[in-house]
């Protein structure tokens, strides 16, 4: 026998569950709809031309050769200089400091430091590495204002990834006449290192898709050659897809699109080597 | 005063004549004729505000094993963690008084606690093996040491001191975390073993195993007494009537009573022991 409560209690769990299975749903098709869009303008102009030619006033002589080329170089050195920082600045927070409120000063700033807009960072950039250091607008001030940009979120994964690991592990390692770097190097680091992967992965796909800040720093929209060191000047994937997509004519909408298509697939590419490490070192940690 | 009749009790002596002595003190009192390794005197521990462990002094024999009971939250852990260091990693952790290791103050200031740890290894409640093979679970502690000559001779010998050569020895590369409970808690024995510490400090080692792999872990600890001092906290008092020869009891972070275990638990000389050893509280 069901009471009339009961029913309407199972009523209720329904609508909620349908509820978030709907959704869950929405970003799905919100992201499906955008790719059909998108893949429909721009796949026609998706080739290997396409790839292999610098920008150019003539649509069907276009191509992201200089971007592509820009957005790898740009991100390379991203790394270079975010990574070794965030983890190091991740490991001093969490395996160093106690908790005082001097460190809980420092949380603070790097959680907010983590939500400012990013056309901030570029206005920094712009005058510290542009400006200041004289730089211009290369490579090199580019990822350096990159790095600023993902720090915090680099910093905060680090630092969560180690929250993550047992302290029974620390301790372990402690009782057997370790330092605190021999426990850290040997037991921390290495359980926590997916954690801190996934989370450098996901910093970098970010910034591969900001374009604020490059513009603010003054990246060129027209770049006719590959950038072959760090202080050369550069263009990137989300700059060349903005001026393609300023432009009035049908034929650069629709090369924004395929721009667009890359950018994704690279985004693509990223993520899924941030889910194989993930994968691999876990398997090696069981 | 309890603490007073134990210093009479036990002898500060660290002499190596102490069994030549024996031979012309009475047979109940050669029993406790033994080198102190470690002693407590007027330790109080606390943390920030709130003091676990209250002005205790107690000696721990060579080579025997020790057992300290008392209900939860009476500071038996706290104490057992201030023998070798492990209270450095608390924040607001606060020691006074000493500890000391063949009369030397382990928190005077030129002791080194990372010198400390590779002489007093430590056994944890719950096993916690590393996420690595076997083979480097028992061989890490020596190789960060630099101990590095006949490192598998260490690590078999480790393995055979804590009776589990024989089930791991074809597969020493494989995971520490394939192994069950008892073996993964017999493998942390024998990793503090192959630092070859002279006292093993165990922090509720059974409290997490099932009743065979406890009886296992109490059949080693009976060989291991032969070479090593054994300090065991424990929550079960069957357990520190079968393997230790000394008890201490201690309640809200007070030495109630110290003796040899027979004594603590038949005839307890403290009303609060006794209602604690019959199980009247904690």
């Amino acid at each position: 026998m069901i009471s009339e409560d009961l029913t309407r209690r199972y009523w209720i769990a329904k609508i909620f569950y349908w509820f978030c299975f709907a959704v869950a749903w929405t970003g799905v098709v919100i992201l499906g709809i955008l790719l059909f869009h998108v893949t429909r303008e721009g796949i026609q102009w998706l080739d290997f031309q396409f790839l292999s030619d610098f920008p150019s006033r003539f649509p069907a002589k276009a191509g992201i050769q200089s971007a592509l080329f820009g957005t790898l170089w740009l991100m390379s050195f991203t790394a270079l200089f975010s990574v070794p920082i965030g983890i190091g600045s991740g490991i001093y927070l969490e395996e160093f400091t106690h908790k005082n409120r001097y460190s809980r000063f420092i949380d603070l700033n790097i959680s907010n430091l983590a939500g400012v807009p990013s056309i901030v960072y570029g206005m920094l950039g712009l005058v510290i590495f542009v400006r200041w250091f004289g730089l211009n607008q290369s490579v090199l001030a580019g990822s350096m204002t990159m790095s600023l940009l993902i720090l915090p979120i680099i910093i905060i994964s680090t630092r969560e990834a180690l929250r993550a690991v047992p302290n029974t592990i620390r301790q372990a390692a402690f009782a057997l006449g370790a330092t605190r770097w021999q426990t850290i190097y040997a037991h921390v680091l290495p359980a926590a290192l997916p954690g801190i992967l996934t989370g450098i992965i996901l910093a970098l796909s970010r910034a591969v898709g900001e374009t604020a800040p490059l513009i603010m720093i003054g990246a060129l929209t027209y770049v006719a050659f590959v950038p072959e060191g760090p202080m050369d000047d550069f263009t990137a994937l989300p700059i060349q897809i903005f001026n393609w997509a300023s432009r009035p004519q049908k034929e650069f909408h629709e090369l924004a699109a395929a721009g667009i298509l890359v950018l994704l697939f690279v985004l693509l590419l990223m993520n899924s080597i941030a889910v194989y490490i993930r994968h691999w070192s876990e398997k090696r940690n069981r | 005063m309890n603490v007073m009749t134990l210093k009479n009790f036990l002898p500060e002596k660290t002499s190596m004549d102490s069994n030549a002595m024996g031979k012309r003190l009475p047979a109940n009192k050669r029993a406790l004729e033994n080198t102190i390794v470690l002693q407590a005197k007027n330790l109080t521990i606390s943390y920030s505000e709130t003091s676990a462990v209250n002005n205790i002094s107690m000696s721990i024999p060579e080579r025997q094993i020790t057992a300290i009971i008392g209900p939860s939250g009476c500071g038996k852990s706290t104490l057992l963690r201030s023998f070798n260091r492990m209270n450095d990693f608390i924040p607001g952790a606060n020691l006074n008084g000493q500890v000391l290791y063949r009369g030397i103050d382990l928190y005077g200031c030129n002791v080194d606690p990372v010198e400390v740890r590779r002489k007093i290894g430590m056994v944890f409640q719950k096993p916690n093996p590393f996420p690595k093979s076997i083979f480097q679970n028992v061989a890490w502690g020596p190789l960060i040491n630099g101990y590095r000559k006949e490192i598998n001779e260490r690590v078999e010998k480790s393995l055979q001191g804590a009776a589990l050569w024989d089930e791991v020895k074809d597969r020493l590369g494989d995971s520490a975390m394939t192994l069950s409970g008892g073996q993964q808690q017999r493998l942390c024995i024998a990793r503090a073993l192959a630092m070859e510490p002279e006292i093993i400090l165990m922090d509720e080692p059974c409290s997490a195993l099932d009743p065979v792999s406890t009886t296992r872990i109490e059949d080693l600890m009976f060989e291991l007494k032969q070479q090593y001092t054994i300090v065991i906290v424990t929550h079960n008092m069957q357990q520190a009537s079968r393997v230790s020869k000394f008890t201490a009891f201690f309640d809200a972070g007070n030495l109630i009573e110290f003796g040899e275990t027979k004594n603590i638990f038949t005839h307890p000389k403290n009303t609060r022991t006794e209602d604690y050893v019959t199980g009247r509280f904690g």
